[in-house]
């Protein structure tokens, strides 16, 4: 699933507001997100607003934290 | 005493103990995004400016010794952050290349250029004590943390989004308040927060300008023992290129330890506050504050990453809020 970071907001875990095609919603990052870039693990704090991303992972519990993340540009 | 503000005049109120005061004068009307809203449920009141009570001095204090000063912390290097801070036109080749000179992959893009944070390790003294992690527990279970600061005996500020996350289902179940807290130590202990303020702004439209709430701790012990910031609401020629300090913390170093930053204030917007300060997840709700004549006033609540960074400005509707909270 695609989105567009709208917002990145420091709490941490980091919630991130995203922009979906049908809508936004706010997420928040697993502590252990793993957050790839052009095939290389990079810090949660590389996020920015404006980033393309995917959401790879989430997880299946009540909180549905965001697990797997890809950086598209 | 109930004083309308003169756009030319400055607001400033509330003495931080010890020391400080806090001040407000933007002209801002309290607009419905400003009602403040409880985790008690409904609205509280308004966000009137006649809920202030203000002393005022004359604009001339938007004199030069307004640019503010920077804490002084050993370790620290504030030429090297201002540096960061400046306005681009200035910028020296040597500056602008910063960028390329860092690691790969290490540096968080939240942390602007080079890292410059230093570790607070005296986190007993002021002002330092007055800045607290927060441990939240969210509705969902989720577990979270960010900073907040004493703002009165009983009220700790924070951002929005740490005692109100739609990510995680509303209000905060609870939140341990642990002022002054380095690594393991906790040196004035720590109380659980149950009762939350924000505003619909933030509750109801997840509005970014908006991001700014607090916590009503259920006695006034903690605040009375260590003491808290003042808070001013200034203009925008006052707070463009204003040196400005934060310390919070951040989720990637040792856990319960506090970190500073500081340099200017690159943008300023009706509800926002912009910055090259270093920042990183977990400093979401920490002050930003300025130092003048020895006082400290929080101007700002830091809330976002992604450098710049940024923090909701402290207007005239968010300096009432706070004031009204701070009275709870």
């Amino acid at each position: 699933m695609k989105a567009t970071i709208n917002h990145v907001m420091e709490s941490w875990p980091l919630q991130l507001s995203l922009q979906w095609p049908g809508g936004h919603e706010q997420v928040m990052l697993d502590e252990n997100v793993l957050i790839h870039r052009a095939g290389e693990r990079v810090d949660p704090g590389v996020l920015q607003p404006g980033q393309h991303v995917e959401v790879i992972m989430r997880s299946t519990s009540d909180d549905g934290r965001v697990t797997e993340l890809n950086i598209l540009d | 005493m109930k004083v309308r503000p003169d756009p030319r005049i400055q607001q400033v109120a509330v003495a931080a103990k010890p020391g400080g005061c806090c001040g407000g004068e933007r002209g801002e009307s309290s607009g419905s995004l400003h009602a403040p809203v409880s985790s008690e449920g409904g609205g509280e009141g308004s966000a009137g400016e006649a809920a202030v009570i203000v002393d005022q001095v004359s604009e001339s204090f938007d004199g030069a010794s307004k640019e503010g000063e920077l804490e002084s912390l050993p370790g620290f290097d504030p030429q090297r952050a201002l540096g960061e801070g400046m306005p681009t036109e200035i910028l020296t080749d040597e500056l602008l290349d910063l960028g390329e000179c860092r690691p790969e992959g290490f540096t968080p893009e939240s942390v602007c250029g080079r890292d410059d944070r230093v570790e607070v390790t005296n986190t007993t003294d002021v002002p330092w004590r007055w800045v607290c992690k927060l441990i939240i527990t969210f509705p969902n279970g989720a577990r979270g943390g960010c900073t907040g600061w004493f703002i009165g005996p009983k009220a700790v500020m924070t951002a929005g989004h740490c005692v109100y996350s739609s990510a995680n289902g509303g209000w905060a179940r609870q939140i341990e308040v642990i002022p002054g807290m380095r690594g393991a130590s906790r040196p004035f202990g720590s109380m659980i927060g149950t009762s939350f303020r924000s505003v619909s702004g933030w509750t109801r439209d997840s509005d970014p300008n908006y991001d700014y709430g607090c916590i009503i701790l259920p006695s006034p012990t903690l605040g009375n023992r260590v003491g808290y910031f003042g808070f001013a609401a200034l203009t925008d020629a006052s707070l463009q290129n204003l040196l400005v300090n934060n310390s919070g913390y951040p989720g990637d170093k040792p856990s319960g330890t506090q970190w500073f930053n500081a340099g200017r204030v690159t943008n300023v917007t009706a509800r926002k506050i912009y910055y090259m300060l270093d920042t990183y997840g977990g400093q979401s709700g920490s002050p930003t504050w300025r130092v003048l004549n020895g006082q400290r006033h929080a101007v700002g609540i830091h809330a976002y990453g992604g450098c710049p960074n940024s923090s909701t400005r402290i207007v005239t509707a968010v300096f009432n809020n706070m004031m009204n909270w701070r009275n709870s």
